[in-house]
């Protein structure tokens, strides 16, 4: 359950959230819409306590997101991927850090089609190869609340097409920002439309 | 501890591969070893007296500093580099997003440093003991002590203030600013220390220069490993 209230974000003058209120049930799919600049990436980050707020507050589960940061999964316009290690390399340094083991690396690999370039250096990837990488590093310690900022970019037919598998679970909370409305709503419990740091319909 | 190590492992196997590190700061201490040399006169550092010359540009106890100034300057070199990994891609992010205490996350990194500085020093000993004629036989073993005291405080001090200066214009000026006041002990107790080596006075007679250093080491370990998370965050 993510509950926020009056959630305000400015840098320096500019206003990039004004008095967001939204509650997130828990295994519920929400996405957001919204044009550039209207607050989609901050609201993501807000969620994941990456970003502080101005006012308002962020709660997940009751607490605020640092608390709960092991459960939480989050993949957003950084891949946060080390060039010059390998793939599976990075992968089991995540595992790791997250108390998982190299078999749930290896599986998430699996899961987003990657597995024959586990040996490859990171930096030698294509832009699409390094975000189906970057997602299962957000996903291999099976995350409860998973956040995800323009999933489906750079990606070709199949692995977009194949992407609700390895975002849903079920009773996995999920909040995807996206510019592509078709897919967006095919996986969509509910939907967010930011405009301008507020939220125009939902 | 775990979670240290494998930060610390993954800074290393990366370098290992991209050498964007330890051999730019290795030339790089080359390159001013070799420049204090030219002030040097040739067979200054084989002097027979052991004990300083007194008044004389070129004596011993100046070879310890021009030792320490190199290494200094090479590993802001290094520290620099090593905190960027963590700024470019925003991956920092990624760290602070996964359970780990952010004073593993300092630890990590600063046992890259740790790592970055001996292999420094494992080039430029010999080379100083070479371009300035000291002899080998007065540094060995002392001089393994009096760095390992040293290159403790300067890694973490070293990893404190080049994450601090990351998110700054002018970085590579300002953790130099911010990091040189800092660690005046550290340096002036190595110096110190060397000199005494050099002029064969040992180290036994120099043991507050230890308890200076390590105090120091003590603090700044422990204000990098609670400071960290407020530095990084944002
Ligand atoms: N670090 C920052 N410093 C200054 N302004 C920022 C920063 N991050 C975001 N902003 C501003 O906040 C507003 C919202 O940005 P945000 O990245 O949340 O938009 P977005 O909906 O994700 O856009 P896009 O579709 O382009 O990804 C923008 O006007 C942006 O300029
Ligand atoms: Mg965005």
């Amino acid at each position: 359950m993510i509950e926020i209230r009056r959630l305000t974000r400015r840098f320096g003058s500019a206003r990039a959230l004004s008095g967001i209120d939204l509650d997130i049930p828990t295994g519920e799919t929400v996405v957001i819409f919204g044009h550039n600049g209207s607050g989609k990436t901050t609201l993501i980050k807000l969620i994941a306590g990456l970003l502080r707020p101005t006012s308002g507050v962020v709660l997940v589960d009751g607490k605020p997101p640092r608390e709960t940061r092991g459960r939480l999964g989050f993949l957003g316009h950084d891949l946060y991927l080390y060039p010059h290690l390998s793939v599976s390399e990075n992968l089991v340094l995540f595992a790791r850090l997250y108390d998982v083991g190299a078999a749930e690396a290896a599986e998430a690999l699996e899961a987003v089609g990657m597995s024959h370039k586990k040996d490859a250096l990171v930096h030698t990837l294509s832009q699409g190869e390094g975000q189906r990488v970057a997602l299962a590093r957000a996903v291999l310690h099976d995350p409860d609340l998973l956040l995800v900022d323009e999933p489906f970019s750079g990606l070709d037919e199949t692995s977009a097409a194949a992407l609700p598998a390895v975002l849903k679970r079920e009773g996995r909370t999920l909040v995807v920002a996206t510019h592509d409305t078709e897919r967006g709503k095919a996986i969509a419990d509910r939907i967010v439309v930011l405009e301008n740091g507020r939220i125009s319909a939902a | 501890m775990r979670k240290m190590f494998l930060l610390a492992a993954k800074d290393l196997r990366s370098e290992a591969r991209a050498k964007e590190i330890a051999p730019p700061m290795v030339l790089f201490g080359l390159i001013l070893v070799f420049l204090f040399t030219l002030n040097f006169p040739p067979g200054a550092g084989q002097a027979p007296v052991p004990g300083p010359v007194v008044g004389a540009v070129g004596s011993r106890e100046l070879a310890g500093a021009f030792l320490w100034v190199s290494l200094l300057f090479a590993g802001i070199l290094g520290f620099g580099r090593n905190a960027s990994t963590e700024r470019e891609g925003n991956r920092i992010e990624g760290l602070l997003l996964a359970p780990v205490d952010p004073a593993a996350l300092f630890a990590g990194k600063a046992l890259a440093n740790f790592c970055y500085l001996w292999t420094l020093e494992a080039v430029l000993l010999p080379v100083f003991v070479l371009f300035f004629g000291v002899p080998a036989g007065l540094l060995l073993p002392g001089i393994l002590l009096v760095a390992l005291v040293a290159n403790v405080g300067l890694a973490a001090a070293g990893t404190l203030f080049g994450a601090a200066s990351q998110y700054v214009r002018a970085r590579e000026l300002v953790m130099p600013l911010l990091l040189f006041p800092v660690i005046i002990p550290l340096v002036l107790g190595a110096e110190r220390l060397t000199s005494s080596l050099l002029t064969g006075g040992g180290l036994g007679s120099q043991s507050r220069w230890f308890i200076l250093m390590g105090a120091f080491d003590l603090a700044i370990v422990a204000i990098g490993a609670v400071a960290f998370e407020f530095i990084v965050n944002e």
